[in-house]
């Protein structure tokens, strides 16, 4: 599994990474915003991507959005990563058909959980 | 493993630290130019990212003060980019006030403090912002809400659907409640269960046509809609008119516009972000010491080989292999030179780091004493050395202060003396030679030299005979005497009485000089004259006796011919006077105690040094030069030895010591003080 962590924060991400590389995840690749993440997921095969909701250039909500237009990587598993859920965001966010949402702050537990409950055999 | 651990939460905290520092170092500047700019969408949405990005970190990190915070923060953010509320000046200083309580929390989080601070004053401040009527209502509110909810839920239809129709639904409180998330969580695994096959698919990538995208599995839904067309009232439309752009861009029915826009330049831009990772680095500022270390060591074996070299050539003349060997040694002092300022360069931070603290000190002061202070900020990209920068920061901010609170007049003081109602303050850096010249300049009213005299002379710190010969640039000087404030009144900002004698102390530490020149009525300058790095410094060799010593060129004010009409004595000390201005003079073949003493004064020199704002005048036998000396630490068995600040080693291997300037200075202080007497 190919994982893609989005976050504007370097602090974020490497949170995110520390916490999967703890999983056995070493196949990590990082984007700082969502046109830096499309870039990404254009040239490289992502299985999973982790993504913060507000961020420059392209949020997550933006992003989540081109990836179920696309014909290629449309189905690709979103987790949406928001603080204490703001709830037309998780309106939103359901609506472009996020695969799932964590609240920060959360354990790698939870991360673990949370990425199992989309595909269960990872 | 734990070890490991301890690591990884290590890394972790200085990324955070270093993070929110650099988030920190932009947010006050935002912040002032959103209020001049409430209708920038942008510069809104990068402040409550700010927020929004330490309220996540901060959260993980266990800071829970700095989480709380900044959550109360990005509240206000949120509702301002929903057009709840608009941009005010009340707001503004109700984030600003955050941003110190950030600032605070953030020098504590570093430092390993966990006393919680109390901020309560600005929690309230925050609270009312958000929520002007009494937060009373909120207590009533679940109830009616889990009534709503609980229906929607009991229905067999598809989760997403009922939550997307449920026109109820999210539409109380700032939270969900818990049934709200239990079904958001239903939903979300509905979506899963509709997409699994298809995830399982792509490890064969397979295109997989974006229609799929919709439930396809199981649960018994109405047929797929594209859930966009479905607009939910759960969005709530903006309440406030909205007037610039919409809040969420919200995105097209089809894959349009976000799709084009980035599939063309996407691999651009990630080779562009790629690009502006790689350009810097950090580094931990001891490698760079070690550096600047190891540089210096250099500096000091080219010289040996420069004038080893120099002799050889003298003894063998026109040997040719001596001038392969002159070629190589002024390759390696070229190469060595560039060396030396480019490892000098890593260290260079430019002045800006303090001056981007002035709008903020200058925007809060004018509105607290009524004043119009407008700000030129000249030279910011002026580079210092990073330990001077940060001895630097307190003084200048101080001296801001003073400009500001007894410097510029307020806007009836000015109409009445006919100046333009508002004041101007200056800041402004520039590089001088070896040196950088910092100056603060203010169009205020200026400071009147008796008046200093006078209050020197209250509060017991000069003589009356003092008093009466003084010379107005002395006068001047007095400002920085500890225990000397001319504040009429004690304001939050000045008038303690410790101020200017801090900022002295500070700019001695640095081994520089400050200078006060004022008239009244149209202003007063500062100009704090820094060496541009410490290790490193140009320095005046003299001759004492048979003694070399080295000077630090920047403390040199000027170089002199003995002049012995110009010498008086006054109380058995000798003094030099020099275009109406009275130094203090010491032989330093007496305070060095060399064999031979001459008596007399001809056929010497005298070399005026200068720190902070005191002068004094140094009796040489020969000047030899300007020279780039290295200074070394006299080492632990020798320790300090006075009137002595380091050593270093010449080109011919002579080691040669640094004559510290502050200590003759101070050596030099009571015989200052007689001299003041009998000046005039």
């Amino acid at each position: 599994m190919k994982f893609l962590v989005v976050d504007d924060s370097p602090t974020m991400r490497r949170i995110v990474i520390n916490a999967l590389h703890s999983f056995g995840y070493n196949d990590v690749v990082e984007a700082s915003d969502g046109q830096d993440a499309l870039a990404i997921l254009y040239t490289e095969k992502i299985d999973f991507v982790i993504t913060d909701w507000n961020m420059p250039n392209m949020n997550g909500l933006e992003l989540t959005k081109a990836i179920r237009n696309d014909a290629t990587f449309g189905n690709l598993p979103v987790l949406m990563v928001t603080t204490r859920g703001i709830k037309e965001d998780i309106v939103q966010a359901l609506q472009a058909k996020v695969n799932n949402y964590i609240v920060k702050p959360f354990t790698p537990a939870v991360l673990k959980e949370k990425i199992q409950a989309i595909v269960p055999n990872a | 493993m734990a070890g490991a651990l301890d690591n990884e939460m290590k890394e972790l905290l200085d990324s955070f630290l270093i993070e929110t520092q650099e988030i920190l170092d932009t947010l006050d500047q935002d912040l002032m130019q959103l209020e001049s700019q409430a209708e920038n969408f942008d510069l809104l949405n990068s402040v409550f990212r700010s927020f929004h990005t330490i309220k996540g970190t901060s959260s993980f990190m266990g800071f829970e003060q700095i989480t709380e915070i900044t959550h109360h923060a990005e509240d206000i953010l949120n509702k301002l980019r929903k057009f709840e509320l608009k941009v005010n000046s009340e707001i503004v200083d109700a984030l600003l006030e955050v941003y110190d309580w950030l600032k605070t929390l953030l020098k504590k989080a570093q430092a390993g403090d966990t006393e919680p601070v109390d901020y309560s004053k600005t929690m309230e401040k925050l609270t009312k912002i958000v929520h002007p009527e009494a937060a009373s209502k909120s207590a009533q509110q679940p109830a009616g809400v889990q009534a709503a909810t609980a229906a929607p839920q009991a229905s067999s239809t598809s989760v997403v659907d009922s939550i997307l129709s449920d026109k109820s639904f999210g539409t109380s409180g700032d939270y969900f409640t818990d049934d709200e998330l239990s079904m958001i969580a239903n939903a979300f695994a509905e979506i899963n269960r509709s997409m699994i096959p298809a995830v399982t698919d792509a490890a064969t990538p397979e295109p997989v046509p974006a229609p799929s995208v919709a439930p396809t599995t199981a649960v018994a839904t109405p047929p797929p809609t594209p859930s966009v067309s479905v607009t939910p009232s759960a969005t709530p439309a903006p309440t406030a008119a909205p007037v610039a752009k919409a809040p969420e861009p919200i995105a097209p029915p089809k894959k349009l516009p976000i799709k084009e826009a980035t599939s063309t330049p996407g691999p651009d831009d990630k080779k562009a972000v790629a690009a502006t990772t790689e350009t810097t680095i950090r580094v931990d500022v001891n490698r760079l010491e070690t550096l600047m270390d190891l540089s210096g060591e250099l500096v000091l074996g080219r010289n040996r080989l420069a004038q080893v070299t120099q002799e050889l050539m003298q003894r063998y003349e026109n040997h040719d292999f001596l001038r392969e060997l002159q070629e190589t040694s002024s390759t390696i002092d070229f190469i060595t030179t560039e060396l030396q300022s480019a490892i000098m360069k890593t260290r260079m931070v430019p002045i800006s780091k303090i001056f981007q603290k002035a709008p903020r000190i200058v925007r809060d002061l004018s509105k607290e004493f009524g004043k119009d202070i407008e700000l030129v900020l000249r030279g910011e990209e002026t580079e210092l050395d990073r330990g001077i920068i940060e001895e630097l920061n307190d003084p200048l901010v101080h001296m801001i202060r003073n400009s500001c609170d007894h410097g510029i007049e307020s806007t009836a003081e000015r109409e009445r003396t006919g100046k333009p109602n508002k004041g101007t303050l200056t800041l402004d850096a520039q590089h001088e030679g070896n040196h950088i010249v910092v100056s603060i300049i203010d169009d205020g009213k200026g400071i009147d030299p008796e008046m200093l005299k006078r209050k020197a002379l209250e509060k017991g710190l000069i003589t009356s005979e003092q008093f009466q010969t003084m010379s107005d640039r002395d006068a001047f000087s007095l400002i920085f005497m500890p225990g000397f404030s001319t504040a009429e009144k004690v304001t939050s900002v000045s008038g303690r009485g410790v101020g200017m004698d801090v900022v002295r102390t500070n700019i001695q530490k640095l081994k520089g000089i400050i200078e006060v020149d004022s008239k009244i009525g149209s202003g007063t300058t500062f100009t704090i004259k820094l060496p541009l790095t410490l290790a490193i410094i140009q320095g005046l060799l003299v001759r004492v006796h048979s003694e070399i010593y080295a000077l630090p060129l920047s403390a040199v004010v000027e170089v002199v011919n003995t002049d012995l009409n110009q010498i008086y004595s006054v109380n058995q000390n000798e003094v030099i006077r020099i275009r109406n201005q009275v130094f203090p003079l010491i032989r330093m073949d007496k305070v060095l105690k060399t064999p031979t003493t001459e008596a007399t004064l001809e056929n010497r020199y005298v070399v005026v040094v200068g720190l902070a704002d005191k002068r004094l005048g140094l009796v040489v036998d020969e000047l030899l030069g300007q020279k780039e000396i290295v200074i070394k630490s006299l080492g632990e068995y020798l320790g300090h030895i006075r009137g002595m600040s380091g050593s270093t080693i010449l080109g011919d291997g002579r080691v040669i010591m640094i004559l510290d300037i502050e200590e003759l200075i101070q050596a030099a202080h009571t015989i200052a003080a007689s001299v003041w007497q009998q000046q005039g």
